[in-house]
């Protein structure tokens, strides 16, 4: 051990810098210098992070246009015997890079009442928390299977359930050529008002 | 050696560290007790090494992510176990986190001068849970899909930022690539690098008040190293040891069938989290208030309790009220969970849903094993005939059979009385039980007296009360003069040999094969109505048993079953099956697939 090395203690020697009393107007510049340089040098990159990072709450993807009609299914695949089917929506699938074309987004559930020319459409999404709702086993109402809210086949609560709305229902046109058409859009789920993802 | 150690320890202090980490002062010596703080670290540790393995080969995107999980999970060597472990230390880490709480609030350690470690332990408890949360997203299977979807719209409620939060969180409107890179970058990344700056202070407090000793002091003070470290040792071990078993008991890590949005599932949370999942139910019909109470103001409001617990214990009674008020809570919270399992258990559509699950999933690995094409499982599936024969099971077959093994386990529709709903029977089964058809054991029933016009087979159809019929021929009494079984009960298993026999099941035994085909083609029983391998003249009096439960028949029945192979008999009444080929099937009903057709007629005889 040629040379002795230096100890902790040793920064408490005389002769040792001390800290700056204030007093200065130079040691004040150089703190806000210090302040200002290494803020400067800290937030730049925070804020490119941030920006990047909160890009979902600026970008109007292109699936998020206004809802085009979608047919789901045709005219006579849906007699007016007020009895609830299910159909699956298909239409061109973006998921931020990839595109899908035509594949399944979402489902509907479509119903024709006695003497009702076209049928009335709900969004199998519960408005609850957004799982898919089911026909209940006694098929004469809507059941999600999570937190057990429960609409009948108007779509509307029932007194015990959880949902704060209604099933989400969707606009519906029969085309020229007999299809059953669609406005297909998805909602917030858990919120009283019907507030479209869009 | 020395002399290399003493230059390294004056450049570098190493050896003053090690025995301020080892020579910690436990007052009243060591302590089982005080093993919880070292096995959650010991979690943590072991996390980061399985997690950065699984980093290794783990693909976040919405086409791959499960895709990789399955590879980690059955091909690469050594897998099995890697990703077992990580899943199941990940559960212990929240058991062990509440004992350690347990142990902290009872012992009091949370008073002066410690309250600040408390609040350190319990923000490293709310990075645990969210680890927790983001972890089980990550396979990309429908459970994780389904129960984020849920979990990200409970963000949505958060008063004034919910809804950006939730859109930040899922990475835009709708759930795909983004939200996978998100929750990885949140589980691998940010949530593990502020649990190592929260876990740093919380032990560099914890040493700077020295461990909380247990009142009164009988015993001599120890240091950490050995006594305590020794004991430390044995409960991580052991914490190992539970993690292994429960890999080895559930058969690994579960993966379900991959992510599909537009494939309903039943969400539910990881067991942990399924007490805030029932407590959720509580508010029904309270609309939009009771969510916002259920899932946010008085969860927050009991943590945020703890967070002032320390000055509760300060006035005379409030160290007990604190105990009380936990004991409470936990209590709540195991009653909560029993209910959530409870409530699933006997419901029987959840059951189907899991069974369905379940049948996804193995198909999934089944397909998977042949490769996996670069778009994904989710969209090979969609588009597979046997992926969509399960779907017409589901949503179809089994709207009037049944699945069910001999220990209840399976499809079981919900037990109301069948009646009709539009053009289709409302629950309740009416067809007879699809398990083991075209097999002995499936034979050997329907030919039993006490179950032929049970459940399991035509109890609910209209045939049962057929005159002439099936039913009333096997429980038909000997006073019902040519028309009751001629059998003796002993032949019913050569009957059954024989049949079974027809759709290529158990071939191996000749001898009772033989004798049942001499029974099957006697004309005054079996061959009475049916025809079996005789010269075509009975077809059309009863189903044609020759070739009976072969793919072929089975394909055949499910296309046309008024076809006068099959009940072309029956009166249209009588007819409840629909016809499913599209030369049979009514116009304004979609026809099936062939491929389909046959790939349910191979899913029925268990050959996929």
């Amino acid at each position: 051990m040629a040379e002795k090395p230096s100890s902790p203690a040793k920064r408490d020697a005389p002769g040792a810098p001390r800290p700056p009393d204030g007093s200065q107007r130079r040691d004040f510049l150089t703190r806000l210098g210090a302040i200002v340089v290494g803020a400067v040098a800290g937030l730049v990159p925070l804020g490119a992070a941030a920006f990047t990072f909160f890009d979902p709450l600026r970008k109007k993807p292109p699936e998020k246009l206004p809802p085009e009609w979608i047919a789901v299914a045709a005219a006579n695949q849906v007699p007016d015997d007020g009895f609830p089917r299910r159909f699956e929506v298909v239409a061109d699938l973006w998921d931020q890079w990839t595109f899908i074309p035509q594949q399944p987004i979402g489902a509907v559930f479509l119903i024709r009442n006695k003497g009702e020319s076209k049928p009335t459409a709900f969004n199998v999404t519960c408005p609850h928390l957004g799982c898919a709702v089911v026909l209940a086993p006694d098929q004469r109402s809507f059941k999600c299977p999570c937190h057990n809210s429960a609409f009948d086949l108007q779509g509307v609560t029932t007194p015990d359930s959880p949902s704060p709305r209604a099933m989400d229902e969707l606009e519906t046109r029969i085309s020229q050529n007999g299809q059953i058409e669609v406005k297909y859009e998805n909602y917030y789920a858990g919120i009283k008002d019907k507030l479209a993802k869009r | 050696m020395q002399g290399l150690l003493r230059w390294l320890d004056d450049r570098t202090g190493c050896q003053a560290f090690l025995r301020e980490a080892l020579y910690e002062h436990v007052p009243g010596g060591s302590r089982w007790r005080y093993v919880w703080g070292s096995t959650l670290v010991f979690a943590f540790v072991v996390q980061t090494i399985t997690g950065l393995i699984l980093w290794a080969a783990y693909s976040p995107s919405s086409n791959s992510a499960w895709e990789s999980v399955y590879y980690i999970q059955n091909e690469m060597q050594g897998g099995f176990w890697l990703r077992g472990i990580h899943h199941f230390m990940a559960q212990a880490m929240v058991v062990l986190l509440a004992l350690h709480l347990v142990q902290v609030v009872w012992d009091g350690a949370y008073k002066a001068p410690r309250e600040v470690n408390l609040w350190l332990g319990l923000i490293l408890m709310q990075i645990v849970l969210g680890l927790s949360l983001t972890g089980y997203l990550l396979p990309w299977d429908q459970k994780g899909y389904w129960a984020t979807r849920v979990a990200t719209n409970l963000m949505g409620l958060v008063p004034f930022v919910g809804k950006s939060l939730q859109d930040v969180v899922v990475g835009g409107k709708e759930y795909g690539h983004h939200t996978v890179t998100r929750f990885f970058a949140l589980h691998a990344g940010i949530l593990p690098a502020l649990l190592v700056f929260f876990l740093v202070m919380h032990i560099a407090v914890f040493r700077r008040h020295g461990i909380c000793a247990k009142q009164p002091i009988k015993r001599p003070d120890q240091t950490f190293w050995p006594d305590q470290v020794l004991k430390d040792g044995v409960a991580c071990l052991a914490v190992l040891a539970v993690v292994l078993g429960l890999n080895w008991y559930f058969n690994g890590a579960d993966l379900g069938a991959p992510a599909d949005g537009a494939r309903e599932y039943f969400a539910r949370p990881e067991w942990y989290f399924l007490y805030l999942f029932q407590f959720l139910k509580l508010f029904e019909g309270m609309g939009e208030t009771g969510e916002l109470l259920g899932a946010i103001v008085i969860p927050g409001a009991v943590m945020g309790f703890l967070f002032l617990m320390p000055f509760v214990g300060r006035v005379r009674v409030g160290h007990y009220f604190n105990v009380a008020f936990l004991i409470c809570v936990l209590f709540g919270v195991g009653v909560l969970t029993f209910l959530a399992r409870w409530e699933d258990q006997h419901n029987v559509a959840y059951q189907n849903a899991v069974w369905e699950g379940e049948q996804n999933a193995k198909l999934a690995k089944k397909l998977a094993t042949y490769g996996i094409p670069p778009e994904g499982m989710k969209l090979a599936l969609r588009n597979n005939a046997r992926a969509l024969a399960l779907r017409t099971l589901t949503e179809t077959c089994l709207r009037c059979h049944t699945y069910v093994d001999e220990n209840g386990h399976g499809w079981n529709l919900v037990e109301t009385p069948p009646e009709k709903v539009g053009d289709r029977p409302s629950g309740g089964p009416s067809a007879p039980n699809l398990y083991n058809f075209g097999r002995r054991a499936w034979v050997e029933g329907l030919l039993n007296k006490e179950k032929i016009a049970g459940d399991h087979y035509f109890g609910r159809t209209p045939i049962k009360n057929r005159d002439g019929g099936m039913v009333k021929y096997i429980t038909g009494t000997p006073e019902d003069p040519g028309f009751s079984a001629t059998y003796k009960p002993e032949d019913i298993p050569k009957i059954a040999a024989a049949l079974a026999a027809e759709g290529g099941f158990q071939t191996e035994d000749k001898e009772p094969i033989a004798a049942g085909r001499a029974l099957l083609q006697n004309s005054s029983g079996c061959a009475m109505c049916h025809e079996f391998h005789g010269d075509g003249s009975l077809i059309g009096t009863a189903p044609n048993l020759t070739g009976w439960g072969s793919r072929e028949w089975i394909a055949g029945m499910i296309s046309n079953p008024s076809h006068q192979n099959y009940y072309g008999h029956l009166s249209a009444n009588e007819q409840t099956m629909p016809a499913f080929s599209a030369s049979a099937r009514s116009a304004n009903k979609v026809p099936l697939h062939p491929e389909v057709i046959k790939a349910l007629a191979e899913w029925l005889r268990g050959e996929w």
